[in-house]
């Protein structure tokens, strides 16, 4: 048996105020395919204009350690502190290989792994503290700024996953994949990735 | 606790007294507290074929939209928690886009790899890596054009609220918009909660039909 739409939109607008943070996929889930568009505008409409819910610290705190909001945050620290030393990428790249001694030839891979650090692709959970160190000195930015506290299990892993919870069967599998995916390959690993996911 | 409003003013004082750590600080805050509406939207992002993003790609396509947000502080010019809202969606826009083409060019194998080489004469270092750097080009010229939109998207919707031809509706819808919870606005207008659901829902359809039928 389904809820009628102005129930579910109902309910979905009250845990919204309450802080209760509605899944929006799950709300649109509980009406009929036909009335899913018409109940889809008017969440748009309430996300778009309605009030932030008052959350509590406890609940702010859980935000502030997901990792892909401390990805955007370290992310945007990047990019601001390369546009203060008024530096481009290539710029970077040159001055992170003089700086922690790699060879010149690791230059241009080095310039994409910034690349993707700074697009907030990569896990903040692989960055080695030698790289840490070495962007703090060239650009004065403190350790904090790539600060991982939340993020686990990730190191030499790109950041894409989905945030389903895996069926309890397939768990196991999935934990073989990821751990597959992650062991480092002893052939393609090089001194660049080891900076870059190697963790601290 | 202090409410987007508070960190709006924080932001602008901050920025125009010319201390860029406030002004970072107020808006990282902001991005934080409008976390679960930049994921609302991105759950609700329709593409130009009228598809969907499938569930597994939610995290990533957020993982953009964050992004977006994040850079659009050097544009935003507004001074209410509703512009920033109206930017926010779409920053979150823009930041489903990115991943569209990011994943389309992923599956295209145009991508490339984080151990591909420089080709020959490619200034840019590598396919990529000229992606990523278009994308951040692209991501710093359309952050201007968000804030401005921004501005237009709020007094949109505030004159189509005042549109709802019913009273009744048109005064839940408002009192909604406001933060009040179905209970105080029951009491607000003296009527019963059931009564609340059902006109703020005929309230909402109508405001949404309003807001498709005047976009031009």
């Amino acid at each position: 048996m389904t809820t009628p739409p102005e129930q579910v939109l109902a309910e979905f607008i009250d845990a919204w105020n309450a802080g209760q943070r509605p899944d929006v996929a799950e709300h649109l889930g509980r009406v009929p395919e036909k009335q899913r568009a018409e109940l889809a505008r008017q969440i748009d409409a309430w996300l778009t204009l309605g009030p932030s819910p008052d959350y509590d610290e406890a609940t702010l705190a859980a935000i502030r350690a997901e990792p892909a909001v401390q990805r955007a945050l370290a992310a945007a620290r990047l990019a601001q502190a390369r546009e203060d030393a008024s530096l481009s990428a290539e710029q970077l790249a040159q001055a992170l290989v003089e700086e922690t001694g790699l060879a010149p030839e690791q230059r241009e891979k080095a310039g994409r792994m910034l690349a993707a650090l700074e697009a907030g692709r990569l896990s903040l959970a692989g960055l080695s503290q030698r790289l840490v160190d070495a962007l703090g000195r060239i650009l004065r930015l403190p350790a904090e700024a790539f600060a991982a506290s939340a993020e686990t299990g990730q190191a030499g892993a790109l950041a894409f996953r989905a945030d389903a919870e895996p069926a309890a069967e397939a768990a196991g599998d999935l934990e073989l994949l990821r751990r597959g995916i992650e062991a480092p390959s002893a052939r393609d690993w090089d001194e660049v990735d080891e900076l870059f996911l190697g963790g601290r | 606790m202090p409410d987007d409003e508070f960190f709006i003013r924080r932001f602008a004082t901050a920025r125009a007294s010319g201390d860029a750590a406030a002004a970072t600080e107020a808006w990282n805050e902001l991005m934080i507290r409008n976390r679960d509406r930049i994921a609302g939207f991105v759950r609700l992002h329709t593409f130009t074929s009228g598809s969907r993003l499938r569930p597994e790609h939610y995290d990533d396509a957020l993982q953009c939209a964050l992004l977006r947000v994040l850079k659009m502080a050097g544009n935003f010019r507004g001074s209410t928690a509703a512009e920033y809202r109206a930017a926010l969606k779409t920053a979150t826009y823009y930041g489903c886009m990115d991943f569209g083409r990011e994943l389309m060019a992923h599956e295209k194998g145009i991508a490339g790899s984080l151990d591909e080489t420089y080709e020959d004469g490619d200034a840019d270092g590598g396919r990529l890596g000229a992606k990523l750097a278009q994308w951040l080009d692209e991501m710093a010229r359309e952050a201007a054009e968000t804030a401005e939109r921004a501005r237009s998207d709020v007094a949109f919707v505030r004159w189509a609220i005042g549109k709802i031809p019913n009273e009744e509706h048109r005064e839940v819808v408002r009192l909604t918009f406001d933060g009040k919870s179905a209970p105080e606005i029951a009491a607000a207008v003296g009527t019963s909660i059931p009564n609340v659901h059902q006109r703020r829902s005929r309230g909402m359809r109508t405001l949404e039909r309003i807001i498709r039928d005047n976009a031009a």
